[in-house]
């Protein structure tokens, strides 16, 4: 089964993974790396030793927050060195869990898929009727 | 061309760059220098990529020289950044003409020593600081825009 590194800076990460263990129990194949400020070479190291400890014969995902950030750098170098890692960036809980919840029956790039969709699909605004409208959403317009 | 800022720090263009100083400066041309990343087609996609929507350009020391020199009758504002003081000398040994650079990251390594959270600088780096001081560029740390600058100077006693 495939694996998953979740960065950031903070504690995004490992907050993040919390949260999906609160959601859908624990996950021995997703794991957290908290950034403080480092050099680009120490943080490279530090996600490299990260990488190199776990097994991930059936791929790895990483994910990051910010597109372009410094841990996005940081990955895309060990993805490029891995021709089983990818990065993706914009990670939110929905993909977190997405991954989680169907790591086992995906294959790795279809699995990538649904978790980028996943995790747009969650990000929108939501408009109830305000309270005196009609409910045209739940009863239609008459 | 106006020069906004020349900005030393050896993680280049990331999140700092990009979400807190470019909607700040609003520069025309985000322009990266360092012979090495210049020299690799993926590094160069890399950072381009890192610019989003700011248009970005990356150049070896000296055809980035070249380019802020030919553009210094051009109406654009360039947010120029490079890793350390030393690729600032060799700009201004080429012509470019600086008058401030702003530190922004020198994080530690092996061998260098702290002088604020994000600036650790080795004997090169003091040097290096030393000749911008010579040749009249002022010297200030800032991470980012709203935080309070350092006089990084007069902290290395090279004011």
């Amino acid at each position: 089964m495939a694996a998953c590194l979740v960065l950031s800076h903070g504690n995004i990460a490992q907050a993040t993974v919390d949260a999906s263990r609160q959601i859908v129990g624990v996950c021995d194949r997703i794991f957290a790396l908290e950034g403080r400020e480092m050099a680009p070479r120490e943080l490279h190291q530090a996600i490299s030793k990260v990488v190199e400890s776990h097994e991930c014969e059936d791929g790895l995902f990483i994910l990051v927050g910010l597109r372009g950030g410094s841990y996005w750098h940081s990955a895309a170098r060990i993805a490029r060195q891995h021709e089983n890692v990818e990065v993706i960036s914009g990670f939110n809980l929905s993909m977190v869990l997405s991954f989680i919840t169907k790591a086992d029956t995906l294959t790795f790039h279809k699995l990538r898929e649904a978790m980028i969709q996943d995790a747009m699909r969650s990000i929108g605004r939501f408009d109830p009727p305000k309270t005196g409208e009609p409910d045209v959403t739940r009863n239609g317009p008459n | 061309m106006s020069l906004e800022m020349v900005r030393i720090d050896d993680r280049l263009i990331h999140g700092q760059v990009v979400v807190g100083w470019c909607p700040y400066l609003r520069p025309d041309r985000l322009i990266l220098c360092d012979d090495e990343i210049a020299s690799s087609e993926w590094e160069c996609e890399i950072y381009r990529d890192a610019g989003g929507e700011y248009t970005t350009s990356i150049y070896s020391i000296r055809s980035g020289a070249d380019y802020l020199k030919d553009s210094e009758s051009h109406a654009q504002k360039i947010f120029l950044v490079v890793a350390t003081p030393g690729v600032v000398l060799e700009l201004l040994d080429c012509g470019v003409k600086i008058e401030r650079v702003t530190v922004g990251g020198m994080h530690y390594q092996a061998g260098k020593r702290k002088i604020s959270n994000y600036i650790y600088i080795d004997d090169k780096d003091l040097k290096d600081f030393r000749s911008l001081a010579s040749r009249k560029v002022m010297i200030e740390g800032l991470d980012l825009p709203n935080c309070k600058p350092i006089n990084l100077a007069k902290r290395l006693g090279i004011s």
